[in-house]
Parts: C-alpha cells; structure tokens; sequence
C-alpha cells in the first residue's frame, strides 16, 4: 500500500482533463517513474521475505538466501527448519505470488485495450470459472493428484482455462472478425455456465468444499519453486509479445477502421493479444487461484495515475500489479498468523478503498 | 471409501473367530499362535477392549419405552418439541445422530438417513436425501414423525413445523461432552433413555480406560491434523480438537484460535509437529506426499516417520464412534503405550 501511496504525482494535477495530462507527459521525466516502480517493487520482494508467521530474525533470513548464491555459506549452523520455510515456502510464495500479480494486471490491462471496454478483467472471458471447473473435477473424483511427478491440479485448471477460451473465441467468431460484444457475451454465458457446474458438484461432495474454495479465492498457501518454474514460460513470452504491442493498442483504441487506415491488422492484433494474455492468466490461475480485483483495479490506477497511454500503462501495471499482490500476500499470512485469511479478500479489502479514493480524486470527469 | 472397512473387518472376525474356537476347546486345536497379516495402521476392531459401536456388526434394537411420553425435547437452536408417543419414522439428516440413534438402540425407528450417512451397514437400505440443500418436499413426502438435522440452510426447520412434522436441530457437538448430551437427548425423544445412559456409561469408561493407559507420559506429543492440503486444521471450539485434548496432546493449531482454520505453510513447519495426522487421504495425501512437499523435509513427524492417516468420518463425526478415534489417535500419539 504504501508503494501506491507514494505516487503523489497527482497532488500536482492541474484541472488539466486526464488525458491531457498524460498525453502532455506530465511533468516529470518517465523513466523516474519507472525506476520508483521498480525499486517498489524490490522493496516489497524484500519486505515479504523478510516478514512471516515464523519468526526468524532479519539477519538469519539474509543469511540464508546469500547462501544460495554460489561459492557463498553463510547459514550453515542455521537450524534447518529456517533454512527450509525461507527458501523452500517463503521466497517462493513471494515470487509467485509476484508473477501472479503482474501477469492478471498485465492480461487486465491489455482485455480492456482490445474491449476497449473499462470492465474488462483477466477473467472475461471465462478463464477463471474455467479453471475452478476443471479444479474442482479433479478435487472430487478421486483422481491421484500427481501425475509423472507433475501435480494434477494446476494442469486440470490450466486445462479448464484453455477449454473455457477456446469455446468463448468458438462461439464469437464471425468468419474471420471477432466482435467484441459478442465475444464478451459469450464469455459471461460460458463463465455463468461453469460457475453452475462447479457450485453444483461442490454441493454434492460437501467434504470437498474446503479445497474448492481455496482455488475460487485464491491462495499462494501452497506456492512451490515448481510452481514458478512452471508458469514462468508462460508469463515471459506473454508479457514480450504484449509489451511489444504497446503502440498497436493506443491505435486500436481509437476505432478498428481508423486502425486499419494506419497499418494495423484489428482481427489478428486482437487474436494474438487475448490469446496470449489468457494463456498467461490461466498459467496464473492454475497455480494461484482465482484472485479477484488485481486485474481490473491496477490497470486503472495506473491509468488514473498516469494516463491511458498503453506504453506506459502496460509496463506499468506488470510493475505495480506484481508489488500489489506480493504486498496483498504479505497481509494474507500475516494479518491473522499463524492463520492464513484468503487474499482475494486483502486484495479487495485493502485494494476497493484505494481504488475509490483514486476515482474519487480523479473528479474531472472521464478518465477513461 | 468402504473398501477400507473391510481389511480391519475380516480381521476383527478372524480374531472373534479364533478366541471362539479356543473358548470352546473343540477339536484339535490348532497351533495356539494366531498368525494375522500385519496391516500398516493399528487396526482398533483388534484390541482387546470391545468397541463400543460398530458399523458392521449386527444393530441390536430394542422397543421403545413409551410410558415416558409425552417428552418435551428443546434443541440447539432453543426450539422445544413436544412428542407425544414414541417415534417411529425419524429421518435423520446428520451422519454422527444416525450413528447415535443406532448405537442407543432405536435403529428401527429410523426411516430415512441422509446421504453421508453410511453407518451402519443398515442405512443403506434406507431412502435417502440430501441434508445440504434439503428439499422439503421429499422430506414431506417419507412422512417422518421426527426429523433430526445438524444445520438449518434456510427455512427448513420452520416448513416442516409448518407441516406438522417436528424437527430437532441438534448443531453438531464440538466436544465429546457434546456427544453425551446429544446422546441423552436423543435416547429421551425416541423413548431409549436407559439405553442412551448406558451407552453414555460405556463410551465414558472406554475414554477413561484409553486415558489411563496414558497416565502420565512425561513427553507431550505435538500434533498437526490436515483436513486437507491446503493446510485448513481443526483447532479450539471443534470436536476433532478436543479428541487431542482428551488424549493430552498439543494441538499446533491452538494458537489460531478458531475450529477451523487454514494454518500457513511455513507456521505448520516452524512449530515442528512431531506427529501429522492426515484425515484428507481421499484428496490423494499420503505420508509419501507430505515427505515430498518442499521445505517439510526437517519437520520432526517427516524425519521420525510418524505421519499417519485417519478415516475422516471417525474423527469428524461426533458419535459413539469417539471411542475407536480416540483409541485410533491414541496409537499415534503414544506408540510406546500403545503397542
């Protein structure tokens, strides 16, 4: 939070209309801001692994994560429980959940560049109900849970995910074009349709609602390096080609005909962005759950921050998503220690507030 | 699910078998050595003292008494139900009162049981529905004289009021206290009191006697109790905690607080249980895959090799079925008194 808190860019906001604002570069230099984010976000990376339901003094936890560097021990008459919960739960938990973040803000703000649309979030499209479907089928039958050393669950989300996207585009397409409307339609339909699945199979198998809940609020509780590695190769892919597109997005925006005037392909531009944003936010879900608000409420901050332009709020939102959700993270497991509170809630109890003050600041009309 | 029963079943006859057939003294009898296949948990059924309720055995029943009618029953909910006879169709919503109602003898009053219930055997070849999202009409229509339920969703308690049909909501006991009060009240509202008393009796004795073996035992074991692999535990305020409370154990998830929370993985590592119960065996835990989680490596109970699984229906259903979780967890806990 107080990452977020410390963009006081606006106090300096003229009655300028926020576009302007933004378009106008708005005072300081850009890579300022880029740096800032990024020391945040180091700095929330330090703070979450510094900080847990265990205590292990500062100076042991440092000590334990130089040790990893090569030729470098500096832990070895640590007990071996430290060493074990800093680098094999919590430094990953960290991480992930970091990935996690930046990947739905990424994928959220990049949704509502193609809809053109400020509702959109990563889960439009029904990736996130797709997900908690395919979960919560594996959950319920007594499928093993591993499956050649990999764990079944993340597989079968990522799975429900993809199925959930391909029948979404399935339906929308007409010919070759991709309405939006009908593709945001037929992504509620599909998402209300799996919701009604899931709630239903997790009534008949009431001694699996504890699990089923955990995926549809989302947890980092059981966050493994094998988990980062896994969606690590979905995320860096997605977010090189989503960056690259920066520029296409801010033509996009204005209207598809004046687009293709300017040399941008809508269909295929629009193809590639959802298809690569959804594939990383299921690689996001399969690992994390479906952690609500990250994806549509950091695009927008960013935005009302600093503008709409999608060069900046891009690189932005990965930036501040990452450290929003790390920092969402660090309250989850330690607000209530040694008990874990679900973080979708932290993300909407610390996050809605922050939101609306933005909005609220933002008075000068549309910021969209 | 009830594959399960039947290796410590066959056990429990060979053993009945076998003590019988030396009892008797007939025939040649055979080397006095009873040779039974070793089976990886302590089987319970086997240990010399009786169970106090068995899901596989026959169900004694006996015929209600009716000279103490008509009863005034007040429930959980504060709810008083009067009941002017005995009985004689109850549908039981609630798998740990089905058990109950069994175990105090009015197994023949019981016309209906709800889909968890599976014990006894009996159940089975009752109409069955749904104790989660009850539908009032079905219930209705088995024109019960009492339904016995452990949560009210909505508005069932009251539509059946409505309809004549009295409704006991027993919520379900988070102490073992509870289950001997909930007993007693249900031995009074089918008219088996002295049944239920007597059964009150033995499951207090057979604690007793589980927690005598115990006695003093110097080390106090440590224990973390997985519902399920996302790290939610039973801690104070529910039944499964006050079972490791009965046995002298230290429930980690004490310092939570709350009956059921979800303990933080790297909170479970640092308090280093010695002993981890896994009762989430259907979700496919094992103590292989707690061995294998990262970072659960230099946990006592992994080093020791002390993870045991448990039959979550014996340890989360509060009924006369405490006495086997009890005697269950107590091999666990304290192995050396328990051989």
């Amino acid at each position: 939070m107080n990452v977020l808190r410390r963009a006081p860019a606006v106090d300096a906001a003229e009655p300028l209309p926020a576009r302007e604002r933004a378009l106008a570069g708005f005072g300081r230099p850009p890579w300022l801001r880029y740096l800032l984010a990024t020391a945040a976000l180091l700095g929330a990376i330090v703070l979450a692994t510094a900080v847990g339901p265990a205590s292990i003094p500062l100076e042991a936890t440092a000590r334990i994560v130089l040790s990893r560097l090569p030729g470098v021990e500096m832990a070895d008459n640590l007990p071996a429980l430290w060493r074990d919960i800093i680098w094999e739960v919590r430094l990953p938990r960290v991480l992930l959940a970091g990935l996690t973040g930046a990947v739905l803000a990424m994928a959220g703000a990049t949704y509502q560049g193609v809809f053109r649309n400020p509702l959109a979030d990563p889960y439009l499209i029904g990736v996130a109900t797709g997900a908690a479907l395919g979960a919560t089928i594996v959950i319920v039958t007594d499928t093993p849970h591993s499956w050649h050393g990999l764990s079944v669950l993340p597989l079968a989300a990522f799975a429900g995910a993809i199925i959930s996207v391909v029948v979404v585009y399935g339906v929308a397409r007409v010919g070759t074009t991709l309405p939006t409307t009908t593709l945001i339609l037929a992504g509620v339909a599909v998402a209300s349709l799996s919701t009604a699945i899931t709630t239903f199979i997790m009534l008949r198998s009431t001694t699996h609602t504890l699990s089923v809940f955990s995926v549809i609020l989302g947890s980092f509780n059981t966050a493994t390096w094998g988990e980062f590695v896994w969606a690590l190769p979905y995320a860096l892919p997605a977010a090189v080609v989503i960056l690259a597109h920066g520029r296409v997005l801010n033509v996009l925006s204005l209207d598809e005909v004046q687009a293709r005037q300017l040399g941008v392909d809508p269909e295929m531009t629009k193809l590639l962005l959802l298809g690569v944003a959804s594939l990383a936010t299921a690689a996001a879900v399969a690992v994390a759950g479906t952690i609500g608000f990250v994806g549509l409420i950091v695009p927008h901050a960013v935005r009302l921050l600093w503008g709409p332009d999608n060069r900046q709020l891009l690189p932005m939102s990965i930036l501040f998503g990452a450290t929003f959700l790390i920092l969402a993270d660090l309250v989850a497991r330690t607000v209530d220690q040694p008990s874990e509170v679900p973080v979708g809630i932290i993300t909407a109890v610390c996050g809605v507030p922050f939101f609306l003050y933005l909005l609220r600041r933002a008075r000068v009309g549309s910021f969209w | 699910m009830r594959l399960r029963y039947i290796g410590p079943a066959i056990l429990a006859l060979l053993v009945i078998g076998a003590v019988a057939c030396n009892g008797v003294g007939s025939g040649p009898s055979p080397t006095p050595t009873i040779t039974v296949t070793p089976t990886p948990v302590v089987q319970p059924l086997a240990t010399p003292v009786t169970a106090v309720f068995d899901c596989f055995g026959p169900q004694e029943t006996t015929a209600p008494d009716a000279s103490a009618f008509p009863v005034e029953i007040t429930d959980s909910v504060g709810n008083t139900v009067t009941l002017e006879a005995p009985p004689e169709s109850i549908a039981s919503l609630s798998a740990g009162h089905t058990e109950i109602l069994y175990a105090i003898g009015a197994g023949d009053q019981v016309t209906a049981v709800d889909s968890t219930s599976d014990c006894p055997q009996a159940v089975n070849d009752l109409p069955k529905v749904d104790a989660f999202t009850p539908s009032v009409e079905a219930i209705a229509d088995l024109q019960p004289d009492l339904v016995i339920i452990f949560f009210d969703p909505g508005d069932l308690q009251a539509s059946l009021q409505n309809l004549d049909i009295p409704v006991l909501n027993l919520a379900a006991p988070a102490s073992i206290q509870g289950v001997y009060d909930q007993t007693e009240l249900l031995g009074e509202a089918t008219g088996h009191a002295v049944d239920a008393a007597g059964l009150v009796i033995d499951m207090q004795a057979a604690v007793q006697s589980i927690q005598s073996v115990i006695g003093d035992a110097v080390a106090v074991p440590t224990v973390f109790h997985e519902l399920d692999n996302t790290y939610f535990t039973a801690g104070p305020g529910s039944f499964i905690a006050d079972l490791y409370d009965i046995l002298g154990a230290q429930n980690i998830a004490d310092a939570t607080g709350q009956p059921f929370p979800q303990m933080s993985a790297e909170a479970i590592i640092e308090a280093d249980p010695e002993v981890i119960i896994l009762a989430d065996e259907d979700a496919g835990e094992s103590p292989d895959t707690v061995r294998a989680r990262p970072g659960w490596g230099s946990v006592s109970a992994v080093q020791n090799d002390r993870i045991h699984i448990i039959d979550p229906d014996i340890v989360s259903r509060p009924g006369p079925r405490l006495v086997e979780a009890l005697r269950t967890l107590a091999t666990f806990l304290y192995p050396e008194r328990f051989p």
